[in-house]
């Protein structure tokens, strides 16, 4: 299980350091300003390259996974979003994915029984945790708005109030920092839970796991438990957002732990499978229209080929042809 | 059976019997610890050197799977990740497919031949692992901490063997992209394996043969024009004895409206011949001005299993020959892989064609609106516009004798669209159709095992493991509703569901959906009929008083 | 699958004990004494030191409602000895002397308390 523990090890590893460095060291202004920068423009350069990196390569063909009837025959229903003909319907179909998780939506389980038997049963449970946790850490990264605005965006202001409308503990409690919870820990669960998961899963697959919940962790502890004086938290944000270079006030060690491991998810961010964030908008199978035969597709390198023309073929065959019947170009 | 297949009740057992990661059990090894040997009944044959010299292929040598040294070329690391590179500037899928899959599972028990084999490196996100934990190794900078890390390999002699033997195990069917949240194509990982392995000499008989026949004569299995001609005039003669009618197909003929392009295995083949037939009654029926071609005397394209440059060769004769004889448009017959060139690949590689004009069928004056570019229609579009017209006489008491079910080809589903319109044909043509379970059909259908040239008979054992999915569908309707007749649309189907069902299904014939339309058209001036197009006897119409007018 | 179990039953327990540490040291150093706590009831100090209601005075609130509300127990002592009535009026008391004194912290760090729901606020209040 080396595989499991040496990410966790190094999770935990990430979240020392800070704590050391801010408790010990007094390195405060490494870990509130000069890594937040580093991270920030590691992510944003990191990703702009890698989403430029794999548009500037082509599509040389069509080659859309069609889960539904084709634009056929007038009198066939088709079926637009699985089996897109238009460019709307392609972008419902990717929206569909990257809100919804259609695809995953279809997602069952197939189970050898004695007989031998293969029996197929429903199972959403990975399609449920996965949009459960999605969401949340969507929720919870635009709720964290409150820290870089002084006024906060209308739209933000009622995500947060619906994220907190149970209002209960104090302060009011997040219902996405119990379904983020939820989420995360389903989706470590089932990845040793299962025996195909276990062989399948690699360090990277847990590490970003481990790494959110130290982060989900930490915040959660800083906002109910050990609590943390949000002051300069917002004064050292808000300098962050203006390219302030000030030091920043006294905030307690949990709170660099917290920001390092966010540091560290965003560089770790580009050059890893989290980057499936951003292929989810561009994958061909999904994206590309089903009209390979009604509108000219153009292959950029489409590299000439010689084959064997019909005059060749004649040339072998002209004699055998004749003597068939088959009529030929030259007698 | 052969000595490459186990008796049924052999692989009965061991699917019952022996544990694996789909029943849960877990092993304790990573996958790249797991062993695996190539023995009979597990691998094709390399293709013959004088195939691999014909083709102008690299590296022609005698050599088999089991071999210790498999003769390589020297350097031949360098050979493959440069080519591998190569493809990553070509082809985006390539690069964002590996780049971006986050192991999450859903693929893994979607694959048939992991399905059928428990093999974890069957898993498809393990097959694309196969090559992902290679090309990660391609940062040598971080190499030493993504070894352990990102789980990273060397390009050696044990991954090429692993990739030899997995990318053999994937027919390229689609099944997991459906599934996949991030809609990864396996396929196209695979396709670009087999490409570059065969830059160093590492191939398979049954693909690279088919394709140099293909290049010399037009067609798979190397017939000259002349015993083309021959073979489709005796099914003519059949047509004759059962129907009393005489069909007239002509071959090369130019001024024809139509050009008819199907896989040369409904020539040839038992049973694609008597889909051959449905197709020749057919157009007698409704007297369709068509031709056959014997120079593109194939629709199949088994250049779509060796390297995009051969695909589009073999695929040029189409637009070529077309263009010589002047048709107006290209009528496809039943095919699965042939569907998938000519409709995701065809125009893109050898059109535009503007000597073809926009496909309307002559019979009704529809347009084939969704072929207005690659002036190719399928049979199955064109039949069910004839049908919807009313322009066919059609009896369906005719296929009484048989209980349907009907088996989607792959790449007609996945890479196609095309669900209705057989369905459609079917429910004409018979009373007796059945579906599978609705996780088997449509685009969550199986794959038939054998499918992207492993239809080799030393392959068997995997065949039959690979197909298991497909098989047991078909199992569970015939003791439903005594399902006896698996209908396909698909050349590769009708030869390789054949020996599948005779060994998990027997009682279960392969039939082409032509098939099913020829045994029910009524023919003018036909005599009366008794028997199938099989010459098996029909239910209900050999007793005299009886009439099926 | 025991082994499973209990795998992912070590792993929650490690995580849970890495941030306990970081807990327990952090209250720790929450609790610091302060330099200003005074000696007399009448005092200008508050009920705890600032450092500590800076980050906890939502929760000492809350307490105060509940102590105060539900046990009935309306007094509170600090360890010095000095006697406070749990209620808000008690903070209001010195800190109404500004009226922005809640408003400005909230306000920057869009914080939205429940306070006002139900009590006048210091904004409301016309003198």
């Amino acid at each position: 299980m080396k595989k499991v523990l040496s990410p966790l090890f190094i999770v935990a590893v990430l979240a020392l350091i800070p704590y050391v460095g801010v408790e010990y060291a007094g390195l405060d202004y490494l870990f509130g300003v000069v890594i937040p920068y580093m991270a920030a423009g590691v992510l944003v350069l990191g990703v702009a390259y890698r989403l430029v990196d794999w548009l500037r390569r082509p599509v040389p063909y069509t080659i859309t996974s069609t889960c539904g009837q084709e634009k056929s025959l007038d009198w066939i229903r088709q079926d637009r979003i699985e089996s897109p003909s238009k460019r709307w319907h392609a972008v419902v179909r990717v929206l569909s994915e990257v809100l919804f998780f259609r695809s995953l939506f279809r997602n069952n389980k197939a189970e050898l029984r004695k007989g031998p038997d293969l029996v197929y049963g429903s199972h959403k449970w990975l399609w449920l945790a996965g949009l459960v946790f999605h969401w949340s850490l969507l929720v919870i990264v635009l709720r964290h708005a409150r820290f870089f605005y002084y006024a906060l965006p209308w739209p933000i202001g009622i995500i947060e109030g619906v994220d907190r409308f149970l209002d209960v503990t104090v302060p009011a409690l997040y219902i996405t920092d119990i379904t983020v919870l939820l989420g995360v820990s389903y989706l470590v669960f089932r990845r040793l839970q299962d025996a195909k998961m276990r062989i399948l899963s690699l360090q990277t697959d847990y590490f970003p796991l481990f790494l959110i919940i130290g982060i989900v962790l930490a915040g959660i502890s800083m906002r109910y438990v050990t609590k943390v004086d949000v002051m300069p938290v917002k004064s050292l944000a808000m300098g962050l957002t203006e390219f302030s270079l000030e030091p920043p006030e006294r905030i307690g060690a949990l709170f660099y732990v917290h920001l390092f491991l966010v540091c560290s998810l965003a560089i770790y961010f580009p050059f890893s499978k989290l980057m499936h964030m951003g292929a989810i908008f561009i994958s061909p199978t999904r994206i590309m229209l089903n009209n390979s035969r009604e509108k000219q597709h153009k292959n950029p390198w489409n590299t000439p080929i010689r084959f064997r023309t019909y005059t060749e073929y004649e040339e072998e065959f002209r004699d055998k042809m004749k003597k068939a019947g088959i009529p030929v170009e030259k007698e | 059976m052969s000595q490459y297949l186990p008796k049924v009740d052999e692989l009965k057992k061991e699917l019952n019997e022996k544990p694996g990661v789909l029943k849960g059990d877990y092993s304790k090894k990573e996958w790249w610890e797991l062993p695996f040997e190539f023995r009979d009944g597990n691998f094709c044959w390399p293709a013959k050197p004088e195939v691999v010299e014909e083709l102008g292929f690299p590296n022609p040598r005698k050599w088999v799977a089991t071999d210790e040294d498999w003769k390589l070329p020297d350097g031949w690391q360098k050979t493959l990740k440069d080519a591998m590179k190569e493809r990553f500037k070509k082809y985006r899928t390539l690069k964002l497919y590996l780049d971006s899959c986050v192991r999450c599972g859903a693929c893994a028990d979607k694959c048939h031949f992991f399905l059928g084999t428990g093999d974890p490196k069957n898993m498809p996100v393990l097959r694309a692992e196969l090559v992902r934990s290679v090309y990660r190794n391609d940062f040598p900078m971080v190499e030493k901490i993504l070894k352990g890390f990102a789980g990273a390999r060397k390009l050696d002699m044990h991954v090429l063997k692993e990739w030899y033997m997995y990318f053999y195990q994937c027919t390229e069917c689609r099944r997991c992209s459906v599934f996949c949240p991030m809609g990864i194509d396996t396929a196209e990982i695979t396709m670009m394996v087999r490409e570059i392995l065969q830059l160093i000499g590492i191939n398979n008989n049954w693909i690279l043969a088919p394709v140099a026949n293909c290049n010399r004569t037009g067609n798979h299995l190397g017939i000259e024009p002349h015993t083309f001609k021959q073979n489709i005039e005796s099914l003519v003669d059949d047509i004759e004895d059962i129907t009393g009618v005489t069909v007239n197909p002509t071959f090369n003929r130019k001024g024809a409206e139509i050009l008819f392009i199907t896989p040369s295995g409904d020539v040839f083949g038992d049973p694609g011949v008597y889909t051959m037939m449905g197709y020749m009654l057919l157009f007698e029926h409704i007297g369709l001005d068509y031709t056959i071609s014997t120079y593109a005397s194939e629709g199949g394209n088994f250049g779509l299993f060796t390297s995009n440059a051969m695909m589009k060769k073999l695929n040029a004769k189409m637009y070529h020959e077309a263009q010589r004889l002047g048709v107006k448009w290209i009528l496809g017959g039943e095919c699965g892989h042939m569907w998938r060139v000519v409709h995701q690949y065809m125009s893109t590689m050898n059109g535009p064609v503007d000597f073809l004009e926009e496909p309307v069928s002559p019979i009704t004056g529809t347009k084939f609106s969704n072929a207005k570019a690659a002036k190719m229609v399928h049979i199955a579009e064109f039949t069910a516009d004839l049908i919807h017209n009313g322009k066919l006489k059609l009896d369906p008491k005719r296929n009484d004798h048989l209980r349907t079910t009907f088996h989607d080809s792959c790449n007609v589903a996945r890479g196609m669209g095309m669900f209705e319109e057989p369905r459609y044909i079917l429910n004409k043509v018979c009373n007796s159709f059945h579906e599978m379970d609705e996780n088997t059909i449509r685009e969550q259908t199986f794959c038939c095992g054998s499918g992207s040239g492993i239809n080799a008979e030393e392959y068997m054992e995997m065949r039959m493991k690979g197909g298991f999915p497909r098989a047991n569908a078909v199992r569970k309707v015939r003791e439903k509703y005594d399902v006896d007749s698996l209908v396909t649309i698909c050349a590769i189907d009708r030869a390789t569901l054949t020996p599948l069902m005779r060994y998990w299904n027997p009682g279960v014939s392969v039939y082409g959906l032509h098939e099913l339309v020829g045994n029910a058209l009524v023919m003018d001036g036909e005599k009366k009929r008794t028997e199938d197009l099989r010459e098996e006897p029909m239910a209900g119409f050999d007793d005299e008083g009886e009439s099926d007018a | 699958m025991r082994k499973n179990i209990l795998m992912s039953a070590w792993i929650a327990l490690a995580l849970l004990l890495a941030v306990g540490i970081f807990m327990q040291q952090e209250s720790g150093a929450g609790t610091e004494p302060s330099a200003t706590a005074s000696g007399k009831s009448e005092s200008t100090s508050c009920v705890y030191p600032k450092e500590f209601m800076k980050s906890h005075h939502m929760q000492v609130l809350d307490e105060w409602r509940h102590d105060s509300v539900r046990e009935g127990d309306r007094i509170h002592v600090t360890p010095d000895g000095r006697e406070f009535e749990k209620s808000l009026n008690t903070c209001l008391d010195c800190h109404s002397r500004n009226k922005m004194f809640c408003f400005m912290c909230h306000q920057y760090a869009n914080v939205k308390p429940t306070c006002w729901n139900c009590h006048l606020s210091p904004m409301e209040v016309t003198k």
